[in-house]
């Protein structure tokens, strides 16, 4: 499961504009908070998490991305160094083109420019809508924003068929929210009919 | 500035004014046109059940508003508020997109603008997962400061009143206001006249 759609560039064109292709171990890091964003990066197998951890070393999950999408490029366009790590959570290979040739791409392919944009987009609407259930302290608002958003990409309506794919782990880590929490919130929300468990199973 | 005015006008934008609390787009509006601001300050805003306000950003001169909902096709998730009187330049979407068709350099600028919207709330989201509300004000202080050239302690004033910091970082005003006295104690932050300076 993903959390957001987003680049995903044609391999030929990344690979004819000087770009290679890596293999990361699942833990692996594949840049971390304070480093200077110098590629662009697309995940050709494999899931990639964007973190923080604060203070007392507990996590927060910005996104989860997987198969033929892109991560991080937002401070490509600013120079700003990232405000998060981006961390394999499985066997990943990745595909990395070095951000000037990435500029040079874009410029002469002016629809991933346009692309590019809706992507960048995409992002912010997921966290427009997530900020907003973040500033809630009600572990019901929170988790039901993020099953809405996830719901809303997906194509069949219907009564509780979604299958939300995270662990109780890592959404806890995508809401901010403990994971005890999450585990006493959605027994509540099945109760109340808002989703249904089966098999441990989160249909919403 | 986000995207020249002249280019703007010269594509057909028309200006128009607004008054405080007017609204410029509504929660579940779709979006036709693109805004940017002339002058004067707008809030991007939701109400929660019971009415409490969150404040996604404020924005001001020369800075889009809502543009990032124009690329996707959903309605927009906030509203746009008006504060102060405002006087707003308004493009027909279909308008907008011609525009970007036809300039690379518009595009990567709009890529750029967005791309700092992304970062502001990468920021503001890690300081909303925690419960603790003086890492919440922290991280909206650091954030607003990190655009300054002098970056030395206290010297950046705060250009924002006790209830808009409370809105943005999900605070009750009460709550904003006692941290904001506990951290002047830790010295994180000096008060001076009322006004913060951090």
């Amino acid at each position: 499961m993903k959390t957001i759609s987003c680049m995903n560039i044609g391999e030929n064109i990344l690979y004819s504009f000087g770009a290679e292709e890596r293999n990361y171990k699942k833990r692996e890091i594949v840049f971390k908070e304070e480093d200077h964003a110098l590629y662009y990066f697309q995940i050709v197998e494999g899931k990639v998490k964007l973190n923080n951890y604060n203070e007392d070393g507990k996590e927060f999950i910005h996104n989860i991305l997987g198969k033929k999408q892109s991560f991080g490029e937002a401070m490509l366009f600013l120079n700003q160094d990232y405000p998060i790590n981006a961390i394999c959570l499985e066997d990943t290979r990745i595909i990395r083109l070095p951000k000037n040739n990435f500029f040079e791409m874009i410029t002469q392919n002016h629809d991933l420019s346009l692309e590019m944009n809706a992507c960048l987009s995409q992002e912010v609407f997921y966290k427009l809508k997530m900020m907003q259930s973040m500033a809630s302290q009600n572990p019901v608002q929170r988790l039901r924003a993020l099953l809405d958003y996830l719901k809303s990409y997906h194509d069949e309506e219907c009564h509780q068929c979604f299958h939300i794919a995270f662990t109780r782990q890592q959404i806890a880590n995508l809401v901010g929210l403990r994971v005890e929490t999450v585990i006493r919130t959605l027994k509540k929300m099945e109760k109340e009919g808002m989703l249904s468990l089966k098999d441990r199973k989160i249909l919403y | 500035m986000v995207i020249d005015e002249n280019i703007l006008i010269s594509a057909g934008a028309e200006t128009r004014r607004y008054t405080p609390s007017e609204t410029i787009f509504c929660e579940g509006d779709i979006p036709n046109y693109y805004y940017q601001i002339v002058k004067g300050e707008v809030k991007l805003n939701n109400y929660n059940e019971e009415g409490k306000e969150f404040i996604q950003n404020i924005l001001s001169n020369g800075e889009s508003c809502g543009e990032s909902i124009l690329f996707i096709e959903k309605p927009y998730p906030m509203n746009a508020e008006v504060i102060t009187e405002c006087t707003v330049l308004r493009l027909h979407k279909s308008i907008f997109f011609n525009l970007l068709q036809k300039s690379p350099e518009l595009c990567m600028e709009v890529s750029s603008f967005l791309s700092q919207r992304l970062y502001y709330k990468f920021i503001m989201m890690q300081s909303l997962s925690s419960q603790n509300p003086s890492i919440r004000l922290k991280g909206l202080m650091d954030y607003l400061k990190s655009f300054q050239k002098d970056l030395s302690p206290y010297s950046f004033l705060i250009p924002l009143t006790r209830q808009q910091m409370a809105s943005l970082t999900g605070l009750c005003v009460e709550t904003a206001i006692r941290t904001i006295k506990h951290m002047e104690k830790d010295k994180i932050l000096r008060i001076e006249n009322r006004k913060i300076l951090y």
